[in-house]
């Protein structure tokens, strides 16, 4: 089936910053694995294969609309060099994501592609849960201090 | 924030260039080392926030917010 006007265009650039938070979440997710944070490493690596989850959706949904996905362009893979910096990136990235879904959601509406439109609200949905996840962190950070909240991220919780 | 992946280069080296009166594009570019052969030419599409962060360094500014989004 053929896409309505503007729609892989959007798809695309969401492809694109998905791309880029696969990389720029994993590679924080080592460096907390390799300081020692084994619960932040856990976390934020899953963080990582959540995007991967978001591009295979966006990829097989590209093709369906009979376009070609562009797993070419990437956006700049943002590392930050403690873990406040890597969540202020983070978080970045996701307030990103949020913008360029909620402008796709209003796009989609208005040209009546409602399939596009339910999969990118699903989608919505989990960069919601991303960013109070990051800014519950940082809240962590401001009440209990870097120190304190870092020390709790060396033990891994039992699953 | 690390600047460069290619080479490594965080924001604190880019500060000390700025200290050193390192702040133009071109002298940026050549005391970093990020137009140098096998670089992916990311960082030096984005110059003018390295610019702003060197220049705000040598005049003892905080400088710009690294963490938002480029392409």
């Amino acid at each position: 089936m053929l896409a309505k006007e503007g729609v892989i265009d959007l798809l695309n650039r969401i492809l694109t910053v998905d791309l880029t938070a696969i990389n720029q979440y994993f590679v924080h997710a080592k460096m907390c694995d390799n300081w020692g944070y084994e619960r932040l490493h856990h976390q934020v690596r899953q963080r990582s294969f959540d995007e991967m989850r978001d591009v295979e959706a966006l990829v097989k949904h590209i093709l369906y609309l009979e376009s070609v996905p562009n797993m070419q362009r990437l956006g700049t893979v943002t590392i930050g060099e403690t873990v406040p910096e890597q969540f202020a990136a983070d978080l970045a990235s996701e307030k990103e994501m949020l913008t360029l879904l909620t402008e796709g959601v209003t796009h989609c509406a208005r040209v009546e592609d409602y399939t596009t439109r339910h999969l990118l609200e699903d989608m919505l949905k989990d960069v919601d849960e991303h960013i109070d996840w990051i800014e519950t962190q940082q809240e962590l950070i401001k009440q209990v201090g870097l120190e304190r909240y870092l020390s709790e991220q060396i033990k891994r919780e039992e699953s | 924030m690390y600047i460069c992946l290619c080479k490594g280069i965080s924001e604190s080296q880019v500060r000390e260039c700025g200290r050193l009166g390192i702040c133009s594009a071109d002298a940026l570019a050549v005391a970093l080392g990020i137009e140098e052969e096998g670089v992916c030419g990311r960082c030096i599409r984005n110059i003018d926030r390295l610019v702003a962060l060197a220049t705000a360094a040598l005049h003892r500014q905080p400088g710009c917010d690294l963490s938002r989004p480029t392409y």
